[in-house]
């Protein structure tokens, strides 16, 4: 198994690497110029000479060839620089900073949410199936997921901010600063995160726990009179669990890839608004960070989700 | 004489009543909390105060003297200004009793650090001031190496006044997004993406003044949701509101305001001799081909205002019998024959993604009925920005749109935008004569000839048709209808406000 992971992770750090050069040169091939966009507004009244721009460029290391630019980023990432951003004024481990646990606390707590709930109903949906439960859970799911995201945030915020205000309508207010707060700001964006990842686990659930109960061993187990609990516990629902890992993997990396538009529609300041933010700006240093902490949370899910097979299959593991 | 009695006191209750809080102070108090969508980077260390960072600074930062908005100038934190005896310089009296929000006095030496960070320096403003000398504790005088009319502008729009112990202390990086002014609010915290926090500044200089606690900005950038906020009461009002929010929340009561900061035109490349739009008749046809009136109000729900010259109608400035270009297609046609284009031509147009891409289409139907197609570019903004200000950045023979602040001096505005040594617009061709023309009108010292100087040049910028007018534009405010006296657009400065004497109603 140690071995198995070292070599994950060894896969890992080259994905990781492969997309830097990736991020690296792509924004750097977008035309227009961050400097100049930087110092327009000094431009239009003649505050700004050609030594200024030239001092600017030479301050965020512009001046130099493009692979020196890159090696260099490369060292101070090695030295827990990410830069220092063009426009903010700050540099881009401190504006990541602060970004980053708003974007987790919310994805987190939309997945969590996710697979709490699809889990059970995805089981419930299988076990009695062609009922009025059954009906029901995959009429949900197959509607949820075609919900968009930005749509059901503005329908969120129409029924329990604005006409039943209970909650606030955008901003995010940390936990641990003021707790009710914090947690009334987080339930519309959580529940509106959920959405397509509990109605995709949930239709995964189901359609693999049917496939799993009509096995052998299942029957097997039927005829040796253990209660259902256990029959769908222990054996069914292990054994139905790798595609809905499968699953989960591409919704997580789908959830913070997408968060952009929950964060857009709730007023989140987090990763997804820097980033786009950045790239407006052709913000290079701010860009090239979020992208490497963003790559690096979904290898590290990606990894995760691989190692956790080889604990729902010992064949896998054993392989 | 009982009755006269019992009618002068209903009359002075009434009265009292109407005016609020002015006689009965009745109403302070209070935190305003607007929706911003812009963000903020630099709006503390005076130089670097620029278009938005002025919005920002404006609330805890004063300048000199107040311009307002048909460009009077109004004593501020100097109290009058005169010419000096060499009549280039000019001796500056400032007023007593100001403090700086830590405390510290506001007198000449506190005036002339502020001056000398922009002094000699590529700062853009004050370029003809060589030094600053303190005569007393409360006069100083600005040293110039030539007269220029500008200069009490500059002072009015420029030279925000930081403190001088707060910079040396804590640097100008720091100061950047720390204002430490005069102003009548004390700034407290900014967190980017979510707030900006300012408190009532006790000592401020204006007995009884401000009346809030307090103001905060809350940045929201989705329109949406800006407006959801506002609809939950989470805020008082919305600074860039969207025209159809504005009609919709109209009706629902909310107060409606707009101002006309910004200038949206047309530049296209008239520098290159194959370039069509070199032949100034073909810029004049392109601007009669355009019913910029039709567009701004079909469009625009009048919130956005068609210009045909380079001033607003309340400007002192603007020209009443300029022959203005209407929208006539026929003229155009036949403007565009003379030019040696019957057939119209093809350009390229590069407009920003922010911009305003409905009102871009329908200028493209327009000129494609008289024969000029224009094929519509969306680009980012730095490539915007560059084709804006890079020489050969925009290709030949190319449109894009042109952005020109609505500064109540258009020789300010001209200076910025169309002198030859602006940066802006590269591509723009300047007819000969005009920037002498401009230095004319920029060193004259009676103000009815500076008035007349002004309008030659605006004339010869709208005779030789150097861009094609579109539209001008500001921010439209949506208000809590229990906001009163807001100042946004009291100034004739972009669209500062102070909150000075803001108050809410109960």
């Amino acid at each position: 198994m140690g071995g198995y992971i070292i070599k994950r992770l060894g896969q890992a750090l080259i994905v990781v690497l492969l997309v830097t050069v990736l991020v690296f040169l792509l924004i750097r091939l977008l035309p227009g110029d961050p400097i100049l966009l930087y110092v327009s507004g000094d431009v239009v009244s003649g505050a700004v000479s050609d030594e200024v721009i030239a001092d600017l460029r030479r301050e965020h290391g512009l001046d130099r060839p493009m692979y020196i630019q890159y090696v260099n980023w490369l060292w101070q990432i090695l030295h827990g620089d990410l830069g220092k951003s063009i426009f903010l004024n700050d540099t881009v481990v401190n504006e990541i900073s602060r970004a980053v646990p708003k974007t987790v606390m919310i994805g987190s707590l939309g997945l969590l949410l996710a697979v709490c709930l699809s889990i059970p109903l995805g089981v419930l949906a299988a076990v009695r199936r062609g009922t009025w439960i059954d009906t029901l859970v995959t009429l949900l799911a197959n509607s949820g997921i075609t919900i968009p995201v930005f749509w059901l945030g503005i329908m969120l915020i129409q029924i329990f901010s604005l006409q039943l205000g209970w909650l606030p309508t955008q901003g995010y207010t940390s936990v641990f600063d003021d707790f009710g707060a914090g947690v009334k700001s987080l339930i519309l964006p959580v529940v509106c995160l959920s959405v397509v990842p509990l109605c995709a686990l949930t239709r995964q659930t189901r359609s693999s726990m049917l496939e799993n109960i009509r096995m052998d061993y299942i029957r097997t187990a039927w005829s040796k009179g253990l209660s259902e609990g256990l029959i769908i516990m222990r054996h069914a629902l292990k054994n139905s669990l790798i595609p809905v890992v499968t699953v989960f993997g591409l919704m997580a990396r789908i959830t913070i890839g997408g968060q952009i538009l929950i964060e857009t529609v709730f007023n989140i300041p987090g990763m997804g608004r820097l980033a786009v933010e950045g790239l407006q700006n052709q913000d290079y240093a701010i860009v090239q960070g979020v992208v490497l902490v963003i790559a690096i949370i979904v290898t590290g899910i990606n990894l995760i989700v691989d190692l956790s097979y080889g604990w729902l299959d010992p064949r896998i593991r054993n392989n | 004489m009982k009755k006269t009695i019992k009618m002068v006191v209903f009359i002075y209750l009434f009265a009292a009543l109407l005016c609020g809080p002015k006689v009965f102070g009745a109403e302070y108090g209070g935190h305003l909390k607007l929706i911003w969508s812009l963000p903020a980077v630099s709006f503390g260390y005076p130089p670097k105060i620029r278009s938005i960072g002025e919005m920002y600074a404006s609330v805890a930062m004063e300048t000199m003297i107040a311009v307002d908005k048909y460009g009077k100038f109004h004593p501020h934190l100097a109290t009058a200004w005169k010419l000096a005896e060499d009549e280039k310089s000019w001796i500056i009296s400032l007023r007593k009793g100001v403090k700086f929000h830590d405390g510290t006095d506001f007198d000449a030496e506190a005036f002339k650090f502020n001056m000398d960070l922009f002094v000699g320096k590529p700062t853009g403003a004050f370029k003809n001031i060589t030094s600053v000398d303190v005569l007393d504790k409360y006069t100083a005088r600005l040293n110039a190496s030539k007269y220029q009319s500008i200069t009490i502008f500059e002072l009015a729009s420029e030279a925000y006044m930081a403190s001088p112990k707060a910079i040396k202390e804590k640097g100008a990086k720091w100061a950047e997004t720390h204002p430490v002014g005069t102003g009548p609010f004390k700034f407290v915290s900014f967190q980017r993406g979510k707030n900006m926090l300012w408190t009532r500044f006790d000592q401020y200089w204006k007995q009884g003044r401000p009346y809030l606690d307090g103001v905060e900005y809350l940045f929201i950038k989705d329109k949406m949701t800006a407006l959801s906020a506002l609809k939950a009461g989470e805020a008082h009002g919305i600074i860039f509101a969207l025209p159809q929010h504005a009609k919709t929340m109209a009706k629902q009561g909310f107060k409606i305001d707009f101002d006309q900061a910004v200038g949206i035109h047309l530049m296209v490349d008239s520098k290159s001799p194959d370039s069509p739009w070199a032949n100034k008749k073909v810029r004049q046809a392109a601007e009669y081909a355009i019913d910029k009136e039709t567009i701004c109000s079909q469009l625009g729900l009048d919130y956005k205002l068609p210009v045909y010259q380079m001033v607003k109608p309340e400007n002192p400035a603007y020209i009443k019998d300029l022959p203005i270009r209407k929208y006539n297609p026929e003229k155009a046609k036949k403007l565009l024959k003379e030019a040696g284009y019957p057939g119209g031509f093809t350009s390229d147009f590069y407009y920003p993604g922010m911009g305003w891409r409905d009102g871009w289409q329908a200028v493209q139907s327009y000129l494609a009925a008289v024969g000029i197609k224009l094929k519509l570019i969306v680009i980012d903004r730095p490539r915007y920005f560059t084709m804006r200000f890079k020489p050969g950045a925009l290709p030949a023979g190319a449109a894009s749109q042109m952005v020109m602040f609505q500064a109540p001096d258009p020789l300010y505005m001209a200076t910025a935008s169309l002198a030859s040594t602006s940066p802006h617009v590269p591509s723009m061709k300047r007819p000969p004569g005009f920037d002498r023309l401009l230095d004319e009108a920029i060193g004259e010292r009676n103000p009815a000839q500076r008035i007349q100087k002004t309008h030659e040049v605006i004339r010869l910028a709208h005779d030789e048709q150097m861009y094609i007018p579109f539209f001008t534009e500001g921010p439209l405010l949506i208000m809590n209808p229990n906001i009163h006296d807001y100042e946004f657009f009291e100034y004739g400065r972009n669209y500062i406000c102070p909150f000075t004497n803001t108050y809410m109603s109960k």
